[in-house]
């Protein structure tokens, strides 16, 4: 009989860097708060709750309205189209499964510019030096195993990138 | 109103020097603090008969081992843990003001090897539930980087840049470099601070708090007992906010940029204190983007004015309009979470902060925490009513 290898432990930094080492890569776990957001996903569409009674989105979704309080929602399709609110890049690659400089940016959806919505995600195809706040962009789809996409983020046509010597 | 009916003062300080190693156990820690607070205040620790340990990490260190190390004839109130920095100064007036106890010990236990704040991923095959799930598949799970994320946003609003809050980092230094009982003990410069390594950008190393292993500790009674000890009391004037840190592993939402500033209001109308009449800034500076964010929470300047009121230092040096983190801060003196922000107002308002004394203060304000979206607290300590 072989003792199991325990698991790391997640609340150490060696237990994060023994996850990295065994390849664990961090993905959602869909609930029944969020299940419609990750289907959609796996469809390739972009969809965020939004209230019936007051008719504000909201994103990450939540039980209740931020303004209204009602419960009553329903989802609605976006068109992917957003740009970036704030990011950061970085530059510790502490989380398991990553790697390099990257990017992470709250997306403010062409939708919903509100506050109250947060998309979120990588910025891909592209290099962390050409991202701004301002910056257009639009969604794509990385599967990251059967059953469970992430939505992502590309610059969108119309960015500036000063990586082809044009001004934000 | 105010949450005590009775006044409660600091009467003894005590600390642990900061190491980066760490060479003792956390019970011998604190015991250390405790007993130097003890014999600031001019008593017996045996007389102690409050004691409330905090910790940032499970599992915490026993509190009965520490209440005997102390000699404590008595434990009438204990507590593990509660909130960052004024936060528990203040849960302990109140527990003395309910009868619970009538001298209290304080003590915030900094411990660099013990299990921190990380990304909650099922070791076994990576998932990630609650809230968490909409960052941490993305490679976001540490509050440096959610820092870094509301930290560009709002320079972004408010038109700030890098090399106005480069100032806090640099004055903090300064400042350390006046305290024998700080960590960080090399000058820096601007260079310094601009060629410092990014961890998310926009936060680089130098934005981001020493971790360090220390105990630091605080006695609080009533102001009759207060009276007949050692120092002049000095006073807990009021305190607000909510325990916790506010800005956790969810996605917050950034706006208002005035996340407190109802706690702040709280606090400015219980004591009857005018944010012009205090002296001394001590904003919590786990990150110098939140001590930055935190003057206008606490309305100490208005919207806008934050980056040009630091840019150059002056103000916010020791012997500045507005001094801030006199000792150092958590960035130079050592992580405390905003314990030893306590330590040193509580000597600049005895006027025994020595080289780094400043000019006859009245208030200290002190935060902790996330001024927003919400979770902080704010605090202050002055030399009387
Ligand atoms: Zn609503």
């Amino acid at each position: 009989m072989t003792t199991p290898t325990p698991l790391p432990n997640p609340e150490t930094r060696a237990g994060q860097e023994e996850m990295k080492r065994m390849g664990i890569v961090p993905w959602p776990i869909a609930d029944d708060l969020t299940r419609p957001f990750w289907d959609a996903a796996n469809r390739h569409e972009l969809v965020i709750q939004r209230c019936t009674a007051c008719g504000e989105f909201r994103h990450t979704p939540r039980a209740d309205c931020l303004f209204c309080k009602s419960t009553d929602v329903e989802w609605v399709k976006l068109s992917g189209k957003g740009t970036v609110f704030t990011y950061i890049v970085d530059h510790r690659n502490e989380v398991p499964g990553f790697d390099g400089h990257y990017v992470f940016a709250f997306i403010n959806p062409v939708e919903a510019p509100r506050t109250s919505v947060r998309l979120t995600g990588n910025i891909l195809e592209c290099d962390p030096d050409d991202v701004y706040i301002g910056m257009p962009v639009e969604v794509m789809y990385k599967e990251l195993k059967p059953g469970v996409t992430l939505p992502e983020f590309r610059p969108a046509p119309e960015a500036k990138l000063r990586s082809k010597g044009q001004t934000p | 109103m105010p949450v005590t009916k009775g006044k409660y003062c600091f009467v003894g300080v005590g600390a642990t020097h900061p190491t980066r190693r760490m060479d003792k156990t956390e019970v011998e820690l604190a015991i250390e603090a405790c007993r130097t607070a003890a014999e600031d205040a001019g008593i017996d620790p045996a007389d102690i008969d409050g004691i409330n340990i905090q910790v940032h990490h499970y599992p915490p260190p026993d509190t009965a081992a520490i209440a005997a190390g102390l000699g404590m004839r008595e434990v009438k109130w204990s507590r593990d843990g509660g909130g960052l920095g004024i936060v528990p100064a203040g849960e302990a007036a109140k527990a003395l003001d309910e009868g619970k106890a009538t001298i209290t010990v304080v003590c915030k236990i900094m411990n660099t090897i013990a299990p921190s704040a990380t990304p909650r991923i099922n070791p076994a095959d990576g998932g990630v539930a609650g809230p968490p799930q909409f960052m941490t598949p993305y490679g976001v799970g540490y509050t440096r980087q959610t820092i870094g994320l509301f930290g560009r946003r709002y320079m972004y609003e408010r038109g700030y840049n890098e090399r106005q809050l480069a100032w806090i980092p640099i004055v903090e230094r300064e400042h350390a470099m006046m305290n024998s009982g700080a960590y960080m003990q090399t000058p820096m410069t601007m260079d310094d601070y601009l060629n410092s390594r990014f961890i998310a950008d926009p936060v680089r190393l130098f934005d981001c708090d020493i971790p360090v292993n220390r105990a630091v500790a605080y006695i609080i009674t009533s102001e009759d007992r207060a009276k007949g000890m050692k120092h002049p009391p000095v006073y807990l004037m009021g305190w607000a906010g909510a325990e916790g840190e506010g800005a956790g592993a969810g996605v917050p939402v950034y706006e208002p940029w005035d996340g407190v500033a109802p706690t702040a209001t709280t606090l400015y109308q219980d004591t009857g204190i005018d944010p012009k009449e205090i002296d001394l800034w001590f904003v919590y500076d786990g990150y110098s983007y939140l001590a930055f964010m935190w003057l206008e929470a606490l309305g100490l300047v208005g919207p806008g004015e934050a980056g040009p009121y630091i840019e150059g230092g002056e103000r916010i040096r020791y012997n500045g309009e507005h001094p801030m983190n006199t000792h150092g801060g958590n960035l130079s003196e050592g992580r405390a979470h905003g314990a030893g922000q306590i330590v040193e107002a509580v000597r600049q308002i005895r006027g025994e902060a020595g080289e780094r004394q400043t000019k006859d203060p009245n208030y200290v304000i002190l935060s902790s925490a996330f001024p927003y979206p919400s979770g902080g607290g704010c605090g202050i300590i002055g030399r009387g009513y």
